[in-house]
C-alpha cells in the first residue's frame, strides 16, 4: 500500500486531515469488535486486513458510500476467515472455561487492592458520574428505578445507559493507570 | 437503510447470539456507519456483564459473550471491573439525603397509589394482630388491585385449590423488603402480579425464570387490569409445583406485532416452601 493510497483513502472518510484520522481509528475499533463479536481469533488483524483491502479496491474504484463498502468488504473476510482456515475462528482450542473471573486465583490483597483503588478513583468522577455508577441497576430491580435516575439527572432512559457507560469507560481508564504505577494490572 | 432505533432487546440478542439472521447482518451494518448505535452496543455489552457477575444470567446465555471476551485483549480486565464495580455497588448504599429525595419523588408521581398504600398497611397489621395459625396460608402479601387482602378458594379437602398471590415489587438494595413467596401445598395456585406505569399496549407476555438459569417458565395464563389509579395490573397464573425453592426473576415484555418484544420490568422474588404441618 502506497502512502498516496491511504492519504487517499483518509480524504474519503473526511476532508479535516484531523477528523479523517479519528475516524480511521473509530472504524478501526468498531471493526474489531465486529469481528470478536462474531468469534473471530484475531480480531484486529482481521479489521487491519478490512482496511487494506477497502484501500487497495478504494484505489481502483469509485466508492460512493464509504461505510456500506467497508461493511462489504469485512463481510467478506469474516466468510473467508471463517471458511477457509479455522484458526481464525473460535475453534473451541481455548478453554473457555479456564479464564473466568468468578474461579480466578487472584491474590485477596490485590482484589482488596483493586477494591479501594476503584473507590479512591470514584472521588475523581463528578457527583452525576458517581450517581450514574452506582444507582444504575440491572433491570430485575425495577425500571422504575431507571426512570427515577433518569429524572433526576434530567436524561432519557433510552441514553442512561450510554451515559453510564461513558461514565464506566473514565473510571476504568483511571482506575487501570492507577493500578499500572503501581504494578498491579 | 431503516435509521429507527435499534431496539434494546435487538442489541442484547446480538450480544448474546441470538438475533437471527437477516436482523443480525442489518445490525452489523447499522454499526459500522452509526457511532451511536455502536455507543450502545458497548453500554449494553458492559450491562450483561454486570449481569453476569451478579449471577443473573444461565451458563448457557453467558457463553456466547464470554467467548468474544475472551477473544478481545481487554476482555479479561473488564470483566475484573465489572466485578470490582458490583463489590463496590453493594457495599454503597444510597445517602440518606438521596434516598429522602428519592422517596419524596416516588411519593409525589404516586399519589394515586395511596389506596394501594394504604390496603398494604392494612395487611400488614393483619399479619401482625393474627394469630400464626390463622394467617399462615396468607403470608404472602395479596392485593386484588383494591388493596385488600386476596386469597382465594378454601383449604377444605376436595375443594379447589386455594389461590396463593404475590403482588411483586422493586426490591431495594438492602433487601429489607424482598419479595417472598410461601408455598404451603404443591396443589396451590400461584399468582403473581405486578403494576406497570399505564399504557396503550394490549398485550403483554410474562416469563418466570431461576436467577440462576435454567429455562423460563411460561405461565398457565396471563391478565390484565386496569386499576383506577391508571395503571395496568398484570397477573401470571402458575402452578405451586412448578418452583422450586430458590430466587427468581419475573419479568414482563410487551407483546407488540408490530415491533420486537420489549423488555418492561423485572423483579426478583424467593419461592420458600413451608408445608403445612
Amino acid at each position: 500500500m502506497t502512502k498516496k493510497a491511504f492519504d487517499d483513502f483518509l480524504h474519503l472518510l473526511h476532508g479535516d486531515p484531523i477528523h479523517a484520522g479519528r475516524e480511521y481509528e473509530n472504524i478501526r475499533r468498531k471493526l474489531t469488535s465486529f469481528f470478536r463479536w462474531n468469534r473471530c481469533r484475531d480480531a484486529e488483524h482481521l479489521a487491519d486486513e478490512t482496511i487494506d483491502r477497502v484501500i487497495r479496491r478504494s484505489q481502483e474504484l469509485k466508492v460512493d458510500n464509504i461505510h456500506a463498502y467497508i461493511n462489504g468488504v469485512a463481510r467478506n473476510v469474516f466468510l473467508e476467515a471463517r471458511r477457509h482456515s479455522a484458526r481464525f475462528t473460535f475453534d473451541n482450542s481455548i478453554d473457555p472455561s479456564s479464564w473466568d473471573v468468578s474461579s480466578e486465583e487472584e491474590e485477596e490483597y490485590i482484589l482488596e487492592f483493586r477494591m479501594q483503588c476503584l473507590k479512591s478513583c470514584l472521588e475523581s468522577l463528578t457527583p452525576v458520574e458517581r450517581r450514574l455508577l452506582l444507582d444504575y441497576g440491572p433491570l430485575h430491580k425495577g425500571l422504575e428505578r431507571r426512570k427515577e435516575l433518569a429524572e433526576s439527572l434530567g436524561i432519557t432512559v433510552e441514553n442512561l445507559r450510554v451515559q453510564v457507560f461513558r461514565a464506566r469507560k473514565k473510571l476504568r481508564a483511571l482506575v487501570a493507570e492507577r493500578l499500572q504505577r503501581h504494578g498491579k494490572s | 437503510m431503516n435509521q429507527d432505533r435499534v431496539s434494546d432487546e435487538d442489541l442484547k440478542s446480538y450480544l448474546l447470539d441470538s438475533l437471527p439472521q437477516p436482523a443480525r447482518a442489518r445490525l452489523e451494518e447499522r454499526y459500522l456507519s452509526d457511532d451511536e448505535t455502536y455507543e450502545r452496543l458497548l453500554a449494553m455489552e458492559e450491562e450483561i456483564m454486570d449481569d453476569h457477575v451478579q449471577g443473573l444470567l444461565s451458563p448457557r446465555q453467558w457463553e456466547p459473550l464470554k467467548r468474544s471476551l475472551l477473544l478481545g485483549k481487554d476482555g479479561p480486565e473488564r470483566l475484573r471491573f465489572a466485578q470490582t464495580l458490583a463489590q463496590v455497588r453493594s457495599q454503597t448504599r444510597p445517602s440518606f439525603p438521596r434516598r429522602l429525595a428519592a422517596g419524596l419523588q416516588l411519593f409525589t408521581r404516586r399519589r394515586a397509589l395511596i389506596p394501594a398504600a394504604i390496603g398494604g398497611i392494612a395487611l400488614l397489621v393483619f399479619l401482625a394482630v393474627l394469630p400464626e395459625g390463622a394467617r399462615r396460608q396468607s403470608t404472602n402479601r395479596a392485593n386484588d388491585g383494591t388493596g385488600q387482602p386476596l386469597i382465594t378458594g378454601e383449604s377444605v379437602d376436595g375443594a379447589p385449590a386455594p389461590t396463593v398471590t404475590l403482588l411483586l415489587h422493586p426490591v431495594g438494595r438492602d433487601s429489607s423488603a424482598a419479595n417472598i413467596l410461601r408455598i404451603s401445598r404443591p396443589q396451590d395456585r400461584i399468582r403473581l402480579e405486578a403494576e406497570l406505569a399505564g399504557d396503550e399496549r394490549n398485550s403483554y407476555d410474562v416469563t418466570v425464570r431461576r436467577v440462576d438459569g435454567g429455562q423460563a417458565q411460561t405461565p398457565l395464563d396471563i391478565r390484565q387490569r386496569f386499576t383506577k389509579s391508571g395503571t395496568v395490573l398484570i397477573s401470571a397464573g402458575f402452578s405451586a409445583g412448578s418452583l422450586r425453592d430458590g430466587d427468581y426473576i419475573f419479568t414482563v415484555f410487551a407483546a407488540n406485532a408490530d415491533h420486537p418484544s420489549e423488555e418492561l420490568l423485572a423483579y426478583t422474588f424467593t419461592v420458600v416452601h413451608t408445608p403445612l404441618s
